[in-house]
């Protein structure tokens, strides 16, 4: 089923495609009338991944009948990093199993990339009963991942009225990560009560990596669960990140 | 089929030593197999191996890299991992504590079957290209996240390449034979013939003995090679060979099957390791050089200096690791084929024809030229001429002579008295040990590899010149523990730093140039002889001998 979707500003959907990537080999795409989506988990299956990008970011979005497209992340990621900022990204597919990617700015430079057959993931993302809400600044995290990595592999999320902290204990060294709503990086925070929840460094930083330092960064969890970080696309897509807790005993 | 019934075998063959009883449990489990096509996986699993040793593909995991993927798939960390392996001597039991230990939650989990742990270690071995260690890491810790404690130990063993559950090849033909009431000669037969245990169960199981009597040779699986014993002379070997031999040149390098099926050429050593991709040139020689379409050769691979002396076997080693810029090292490391055998020629098996037959088939396929040739060969009664040949094989730099016998059909994987080798031993080294490293497995809590090293007078201090790990019993061991454990200075992990006190007997098949010790040397093959109680550390044999034993055994190679 051919379809042909235009989006502007070929860069932005790079980094969203890359930021996926550093977590997936491949992907199934759904485009259907209400938009593009696409659901996975890692290989690990410690991390869910949830993209949703509503037609109506995208400047055209044509289509003939509902699609699932598989592709190579790495492959796709590598072609779209090709796209300059200004760049007109324009998705096209017609009765072939290839995907037509165009990077339209000073020249058209088109791609073609083979599509792959992928499994699509029959998950529903779960009803979670987090008990905190924060919206921290891209830089605040991606920092937080930095300075815990160098002391642990894993760092504990912690947070209480009117504070958010992060930390992470190595056996030597210790590092300590607090904000307030007085902090220019903590945006906003909501807290049923006091909640504590650690997750595995290296994951965080797969995630975080295509974050834009000003981006606006939504992040919920609760007491030894799942962390949902998401983050939006031109206001009403996003992409979102499940990320299964480590347990001490 | 599950994982875990396959972790239940490794398990109860671990706790047992009786071969019988292991035959037993290995035959039962390969009789439960339905599936013919995981039958042709499992003989592999089953000796601790994913894929034959001569296929292409290698998972290319270390102990760091598995660790990691385990620390991910637990939550637990590296470190932490590796430090307990100090306590349970093994890393596949610190990797099982860890996986009872785990922190990590997923999202989704499923039971590992047997066809998701081979098809997942498929994808680890094919990841290739830039990211392949972290989708590698992926994949394994992917199978880590769903494995039990137990599964998880002989899953990290089986990326390790090191089972320890005593199962070797011979045991796994009795199974097999047992399992599917065929004959173990045949069953055998088959094995050598074709070096593919999931083959030969298969065709065991589907077409029984009458099947697996018509195994023949296949153009791209390697035949057990046919093995030497030595001799102490040329005289000895004629005798042995009923008064006429054939003498070949035993060149210094590497062994290889050489398969070729029109343009499509396999090149295996001695091991039966495909090494193709490592010598590309060798491979565009033999297209042109062996006249038949289908052919199976063996020869010797031989590195070639700058006067066309040889080099020692180990730069064609060198050749067969190197996985880039190989073209660099086609000029820097020429090599050259001698060629000594002929098995197989369209169609047709050579295996049974006696040895002077194939030879003169041989010579008559081959187009001879620089790089690839027949072996230089002497076919005599005299013990004077083929005496006057093994020395002018020293002079020109070989390893010596190889002797056999006229009409001896090709015996794959034997190591009988049809062919002998002939060459100069070497005089045993008394050494000092200087460290050691803690064994793992049936030698957990016993130090059993021990660093060596040669006196320096003119220092006053130790060189170390290799590590000697064979030739201990497992009493040895444990007497050598407790004599050493007072002499540890400094641990760090599995390896020790030791007062050198002890002085200890080797034996060993060469002195190497080597950069990896201090003192320039290092011995190939060393292998535990005595311990040297009448000798003290400043007893043992100095740098300077060490030295003076590589120059003589250089000029017996006919280096100076």
């Amino acid at each position: 089923m051919p379809f042909e979707i235009v989006f502007d500003g070929a860069k932005e959907f790079a980094d969203l495609i890359d930021t996926a990537s550093n977590l997936i080999d491949e992907a199934a795409f759904k485009i259907a009338e209400e938009g593009i989506s696409m659901r996975a988990m890692d290989p690990s299956r410690v991390v869910l991944l949830d993209l949703n990008l509503p037609a109506s970011i995208f400047s055209k979005y044509d289509l003939d009948g509902e699609e699932t497209v598989g592709v190579n992340m790495d492959h796709f990621k590598k072609v779209l990093k090709r796209g300059k900022g200004k760049d007109i990204l324009v998705l096209r597919k017609g009765e072939e199993n290839f995907l037509e990617i165009t990077l339209e700015g000073t020249a058209k430079r088109t791609f073609r990339l083979p599509l792959i057959e992928v499994e699509e993931l029959e998950l529903d993302l779960p009803e979670l009963p987090f008990t905190v809400k924060a919206v921290i600044l891209g830089e605040v995290l991606k920092e937080a991942v930095k300075d815990a990595s160098l002391v642990s592999d894993s760092i504990k999320f912690i947070a209480k009225e009117n504070e958010f902290v992060m930390r992470a204990e190595g056996e030597t060294q210790e590092v300590e990560i607090k904000l307030t709503l007085e902090d220019e990086g903590l945006l906003d925070l909501n807290v049923e009560e006091e909640t504590r929840s650690a997750y595995g460094v290296s994951y965080l930083a797969d995630m975080a990596k295509g974050i834009g330092k000003a981006d606006e960064v939504v992040l919920r969890f609760g007491n030894e669960m799942p962390l949902q970080m998401d983050y939006p696309i031109r206001d009403e897509g996003r992409l979102t990140f499940l990320l299964a807790p480590r347990v001490e005993e | 089929m599950l994982y875990k019934e396959l972790a239940e075998l490794y398990k109860r063959l671990e706790k047992t030593t009786l071969k019988t009883l292991k035959t037993k449990f290995v035959s039962d489990f390969l009789k439960s197999v339905e599936k013919p096509e995981l039958l042709e996986v499992i003989p592999y699993l089953i000796l601790g191996k994913v894929f034959p040793d001569w296929d292409e593909r290698e998972l290319g995991i270390g102990e760091k890299l598995l660790i990691k993927a385990v620390s991910m798939a637990t939550g637990i960390n590296s470190e932490e991992i590796e430090n307990s392996v100090r306590d349970t001597g093994d890393l596949g039991e610190s990797i099982a504590l860890a996986l009872k230990k785990r922190k990590q939650k997923s999202f989704f989990s499923q039971p590992l079957t047997i066809e998701r742990v081979y098809n997942t270690l498929v994808k680890v071995a094919e990841a290739s290209g830039a990211g392949s260690q972290d989708r590698k890491l992926k994949y394994l810790a992917n199978l880590f996240m769903d494995a039990s404690p137990d599964e998880g130990k002989y899953l990290a063993r089986t990326v390790l390449g090191i089972m320890r559950t005593g199962v070797a090849e011979g045991l796994l033909r009795d199974a097999l034979a047992d399992a599917f009431k065929v004959r173990v000669e045949l069953v055998e037969r088959a094995y050598m013939l074709t070096s593919d245990f999931g083959f030969v169960a298969r065709v065991a199981k589907l077409e029984g003995n009458e099947g697996l009597a018509k195994v023949e040779i296949q153009v791209g699986k390697p035949i057990k090679p046919m093995l030497a014993q030595m001799a102490a002379n040329v005289r000895e070997a004629l005798v042995e060979m009923g008064g006429e031999a054939e003498f070949e040149i035993k060149y210094d390098g590497a062994r290889v099957q050489v398969h070729k099926n029109g343009n499509r050429v396999l090149i295996y050593s001695r091991r039966l390791e495909n090494v193709t991709k490592s010598i590309p040139e060798v491979v565009e020689r033999v297209k042109e050089a062996l006249k038949p379409e289908n052919v199976i050769v063996e020869g010797e691979l031989v590195a070639v200096g700058e006067s066309g002396r040889p080099r020692p076997f180990q730069y064609v080693l060198r050749r067969f690791r190197r996985k880039y810029n190989i073209e660099e090292m086609i000029e820097k490391i020429p090599l050259e084929l001698n060629l000594f055998d002929i098995l197989y020629m369209d169609g047709q098996n050579m295996i049974d024809t006696p040895f002077m037959e194939r030879r003169k088939v041989l010579e008559s396929v081959v187009n001879s030229n620089e790089w690839i040739k027949p072996a230089k060969n002497l076919i005599t009664k005299r013990p004077e001429e083929a005496e006057e040949f093994y020395h002018k094989a020293l002079d020109l730099g070989h390893e010596g002579l190889m002797a056999k016998r006229l009409d001896s059909v090709y015996e794959p994987g034997n190591r009988g008295k049809k062919w002998l080798k002939i060459k100069p031993t070497m005089e045993n080294l008394d050494l000092v040990i200087l460290g050691a490293e803690w064994g793992e497995g049936r030698r957990s809590g016993v130090l059993s590899s021990f660093l060596l090293g040669a006196y320096d007078p003119v220092k006053g201090d130790f060189v170390p010149v290799g590590k000697v790990g064979s030739g201990f019993t497992d009493e040895d061991l444990v007497e050598f523990t407790k004599m050493l454990k007072p002499l540890i200075k400094k641990e760090h992990g599995k390896e020790v730093e030791l007062e050198p006190k002890v002085v200890i007997e080797v034996a060993y098949q060469e002195i190497q140039k080597s950069p990896k010790y201090e003192s320039g040397f290092a011995l190939r093959f060393p292998r535990y002889i005595a311990l040297r109680e009448d000798k003290g550390p400043e007893d043992a044999d100095t740098v300077q001998r060490v030295a003076e034993l590589y120059q003589f055994q250089e000029r017996l190679k006919g280096g100076k």
